[in-house]
């Protein structure tokens, strides 16, 4: 009994260390890592993928981790705009064990064994925590969520420390989620730092200017006609949007959106410009229409009959999502997700139904890409009432001609025949129609005869 | 589903890759379900790269389903994606992950901020890149420092395939 569970036991560590090289995960004696979803809203194409990964919790702790993880993600959407608009986001928490609980320390001559390798200490600063070694970061994220938008690397670590970059890394330390909340500025809507100590670097963030002129700051909506140029600090201006000296590592020669912000310093809230900038980086990846009903393009309605039409929208935080639909480009007066449509408001054959969602946020005052914006739009058929067709014409052996004649005709119809197309004489009347009907010629040896069904009116 | 594994340093016997395949088609079959995963016609290349001061070079590409995720557009590496005649067909660029920086708080809970950063010899990224048949080869550039346009005197750093074996 004994050498049979020995040998399953071979046999499942053989299958995951097969499973583990082809991926190149280093395979540890605690398993093979595991993904767990922590905000499931939707397909991973169509959302944001916050992806949350173990660092330095031993396979006896990665039951904390999974808390660890979902207070952090709480921390992220603790403020505006993310929380409002969770439902644009999966998050997941990937557990991989590692042999040793914590971080190195080198500075302190402290190394620990774990899953990617994290250290304190980097450039010289003991609170720069990062994760040197990308590579099992990426070999992870591949085999588990290669549709990743933000990592977090979460260091079961109690020291203050962490980075941000392409992956933001951060210790357990409660002072950390400041830090995470100014580092997704960075790295999910290209905001640029609002403080002026470091080193410069010259290009344009949406947050961060080198332009004076009001009239082509990238902000100038949030700007108010009174608010001087250059804006002064002062105990007068702290409310105001405009543009504020020092930004980007720079005091002279660039300018911020307002006095304070997260991106200048940990503790308050983000700017309106930053925030607008986040709420478009949200709908750049996440649409504001969920689906449509019918999902097909195409909708054909037939006269007295009426079809309903259905869209499915997120809900944006401060007000109702604004729906209009137009039928042929007129705006029509629903205003609601769902339109029923009558075959009276079509005209004859074809139509075209677009609805317009966007969300109307005060957060956001310019959008030039029209990122909150949706529509889609259907091609819908008026068919007629009464409507034939011929299908599988057969000549016989015996030279006769057979058809079905297929369809509605309300009040009967006549078959007829010609020989020009221009002359038609009427062969034979039939009652009501709704349905097939085999009809059998004997056309004129050698004579071309050309054969039609006429709804009778 | 499929997915197409491959380093180009490593070569691996197509039966040692079977299990792993299954693992992650019968992982994306258990979680589709429940994440409403589906339906996903298009395909994307995620090129894993590794930079260095002179050279970018292809270390592997793996080709997935779905669509292509951004990748953050920090201006670092310019890049000019080329069909097999060389006509381009898209431009665009990518951070630096040569160039870290951390934003640390001067003192714990003082709410100020202060940047550092470090500059690496090497450092690996991936780029994520619609899968198009007409795209041949991507060639990297040093991205100007003042963010201005890639000019046609900048620096190769090198061209890779786009190929996902």
């Amino acid at each position: 009994m004994k050498i049979t569970w020995f040998l399953r036991l071979r046999a499942i560590r053989m299958i995951q260390f097969v499973v583990a090289m082809a991926f190149g995960i280093t395979v540890t004696a605690f398993g093979q890592p595991s993904m767990m979803p922590l905000l499931p809203n939707g397909p991973t194409s169509e959302r944001i993928n916050i992806v949350i990964l173990s660092e330095g919790y031993t396979a006896a702790e990665l039951g904390q981790f999974r808390t660890d993880a979902t207070n952090t993600l709480a921390a992220l959407f603790a403020n505006s705009p993310l929380s409002g608009y969770q439902e644009h986001f999966n998050a997941f928490a990937i557990s991989a064990a590692s042999a040793e609980s914590g971080s190195d320390h080198p500075s302190r001559g402290i190394y620990r064994d774990t899953a990617f390798g994290s250290s304190y200490d980097n450039a010289g600063i003991a609170r720069y925590l990062t994760v040197p070694q990308r590579q099992p970061v990426y070999n992870i994220l591949y085999q588990f969520i290669p549709q990743y938008d933000l990592v977090v690397i979460l260091v079961n670590d109690e020291e203050y420390g962490g980075s941000g970059g392409r992956f933001m890394t951060i210790s357990k330390h409660s002072a950390t989620a400041e830090i995470v909340r100014h580092e997704l500025g960075h790295s999910f809507a290209n905001l640029g730092d609002e403080y002026t100590t470091g080193d410069s670097s010259g290009y344009d963030l949406p947050n961060a200017t080198q332009v004076t002129d009001r009239s082509l700051t990238t902000w100038k909506a949030w700007i108010d006609n009174s608010t001087l140029i250059p804006t002064p600090v002062s105990s007068g201006t702290e409310a105001q949007v405009g543009l504020f000296a020092g930004a980007h590592y720079n005091s002279p020669g660039w300018y911020r959106p307002k006095s304070n912000c997260k991106m200048r310093s940990l503790g308050v809230d983000y700017c309106e410009v930053c925030k607008e900038a986040l709420v478009k980086a949200i709908y750049a990846q996440s649409s504001p229409l969920r689906s449509q009903e019918p999902a097909a393009f195409l909708a054909n309605l037939v006269a007295a009959s009426s079809q309903t039409f259905r869209v499915k929208t997120t809900t944006p935080p401060s007000q109702p999502m604004e729906i209009r639909w137009l039928l042929n480009g007129s705006p029509m007066s629903e205003t609601s997700s769902n339109l029923v449509l009558s075959a009276a408001q079509l005209n004859p054959g074809t139509n075209y139904l677009q609805v317009k969602v966007a969300d109307k946020t005060s957060l956001v005052r310019s959008d030039p890409g029209a990122l909150l914006q949706a529509s889609y739009t259907w091609q819908v058929v008026l068919q007629a009432s009464s409507q034939l067709r011929i299908e599988r014409p057969t000549r016989l052996q015996d030279g006769r001609m057979v058809f079905n004649v297929v369809g509605k005709a309300a009040n009967g119809m006549r078959i007829e025949t010609s020989s020009n197309l221009t002359t038609w004489t009427p062969v034979a009347t039939y009652g009501s129609l709704d349905g097939t009907v085999s009809i059998t010629n004997s056309p004129a040896n050698g004579s071309v005869t050309i054969m039609r069904a006429v709804c009778l009116p | 589903m499929e997915k197409s594994a491959s380093n180009p340093t490593s070569r691996r016997p197509v039966c040692a890759l079977r299990p792993a395949i299954m693992s992650l088609a019968l992982f994306i079959a258990a979680v589709s379900p429940a994440l409403g995963v589906g339906g996903d016609t298009n395909r994307f290349i995620a090129l894993q790269l590794k930079v260095t001061a002179n050279q970018v070079t292809l270390m592997q590409a793996l080709e997935f389903p779905g669509k292509a995720k951004p990748d953050p557009k920090r201006k670092g590496l310019d890049y000019v994606i080329r069909t097999v005649d060389g006509a381009v067909i898209r431009r665009g660029s990518i951070e630096n992950p040569r160039f870290e920086r951390a934003c640390t708080e001067e003192q714990p809970g003082s709410g100020t901020l202060t940047e550092s950063t470090s500059t690496l010899a090497e450092a690996i990224t991936v780029l994520r890149l619609p899968v198009d048949p007409n795209a041949d080869s991507i060639e990297f550039f040093q991205s100007p420092a003042t963010g201005a346009s890639l000019s046609s005197a900048a620096k190769s750093l090198g061209k890779v395939p786009i190929k996902a074996p």
